[in-house]
């Protein structure tokens, strides 16, 4: 038997969407543009 | 969103004072971050990122702060990174005792930053002797060039790092910090001349000597005092906190899942036409800045990317998954 976190530290679900359509949004090039180089 | 890696620019000293330097650093330059607000900034940020980078100034000026905080990284189980300007491989011999170092501290990749700048101080030979040290570990070496790829620095650098086979990343120079006064002003404030693309700096969020923490390890740091791109670390809050703040931030996920090109849809035309004129060249950072600095836009863009808000982050999430797909791809 396994201790219950308590219901406020548990994550709230506040939209789901499906993923199917978040793919048709993504940008036609994904690869991300790197313009400076502070950090690595 | 998810961040990427979090950098601790231990200070603002370096012993180059090179003319595109978006830190403005120089030997002359002074502040540094102390142990205290470094290992606090770090273990609250944990959650936050997959990794820690040393950046600067130069790192190794400050050496002990570097390795405490490359070791606290490993500790943590995370990715630790450092930018260095290499000064210190002008030997063979010291470039393997720092790299032999380096590497039993825990670092995971060493960035060295070499162009027509840095080769002032850092000769083709200590560059070579650094990259040849670093072979020798199990550190993943990286070569960041910055400029316009038609010169000797470049040529040096593509050489090297093909024979070593090792990463070069190339940059432009930016019209920020001392970089303004090197990049010529635009002929035309042409914003359809700006990448339509999504940024890949976003993501990397950067704390200064000043305490100041910016989201955005770019030309961020004299961003207007309400920028998105200035997370609140500096009234108190803990970086943790801050980062989180970030990353449910419609501005900031919309720029990381499409540029900030996109936001101009989401303008009036009076703001547009400001934020356009204000445009220092036509890349993706110049419109950011004007973007972000401009608090009428700043406020248009809450107001209308507002009801989306958990669609970006959820399509932040579905980007990020697919570009790590495509790296993990190209490293097969």
């Amino acid at each position: 038997m396994h201790e219950e976190s308590e219901p406020s530290e548990r994550p709230a679900v506040v939209a789901t969407f499906s993923k199917e359509d978040l793919v048709n949004d993504l940008p036609e090039v994904v690869t991300p543009h790197i313009h400076t180089v502070q950090n690595s | 969103m998810r961040y990427n890696t979090l950098g601790i620019q231990v200070t603002n000293t370096c012993n180059m004072a090179c003319p595109h330097c978006i830190t403005d650093s120089s030997p002359s330059a002074r502040g540094d971050l102390d142990w205290d607000e470094i290992e606090r900034a770090i273990r609250s940020a944990a959650s936050h990122v997959d990794g820690i980078c040393v950046t600067g100034g130069e790192p190794l000026l400050k050496r002990e702060l570097t390795f405490g905080i490359i070791r606290l990284t490993r500790e943590l189980g995370l990715r630790s990174s450092m930018v260095t300007n290499g000064y210190w491989s002008r030997t063979r011999q010291t470039a393997e005792r720092i790299m032999g170092e380096l590497d039993a501290a825990g670092l995971d990749k060493l960035a060295v930053s070499y162009d027509q700048f840095h080769d002032r101080l850092v000769s083709p030979v200590s560059l070579e002797q650094l990259v040849q040290a670093g072979a020798a570990t199990s550190m993943e070496l990286q070569i960041q060039y910055c400029g316009a790829r038609q010169d000797t620095a470049y040529h040096t650098a593509r050489d090297v790092a093909d024979r070593y086979d090792i990463e070069l990343t190339t940059a432009e120079v930016l019209p920020f910090g001392r970089g303004r006064d090197l990049v010529a002003a635009p002929v035309t404030n042409d914003v359809d001349a700006v990448p339509n693309e999504p940024c890949g700096v976003v993501t990397r969020p950067v704390l200064t000597p000043e305490g100041e923490l910016f989201t955005c390890c770019g030309p961020a740091r004299d961003a207007d005092s309400t920028s998105p791109l200035r997370l609140p670390a500096a009234s108190g809050t803990e970086v943790g906190d801050a980062l989180g703040s970030g990353e449910t931030s419609s501005i900031l996920n919309v720029i990381h899942n499409h540029g900030p090109r996109s936001l101009l849809d989401q303008l009036s035309e009076e703001t547009r036409a400001r934020v356009t004129e204000n445009l220092r060249d036509t890349s993706m950072c110049s419109l950011c800045r004007a973007i972000t600095d401009d608090r009428e836009a700043v406020a248009e863009l809450n107001a209308s990317l507002a009801s989306e808000q958990y669609r970006h982050v959820a399509l932040a999430a579905v980007l990020r998954q697919t570009q790590d797909t495509l790296t993990t791809d190209t490293e097969r």
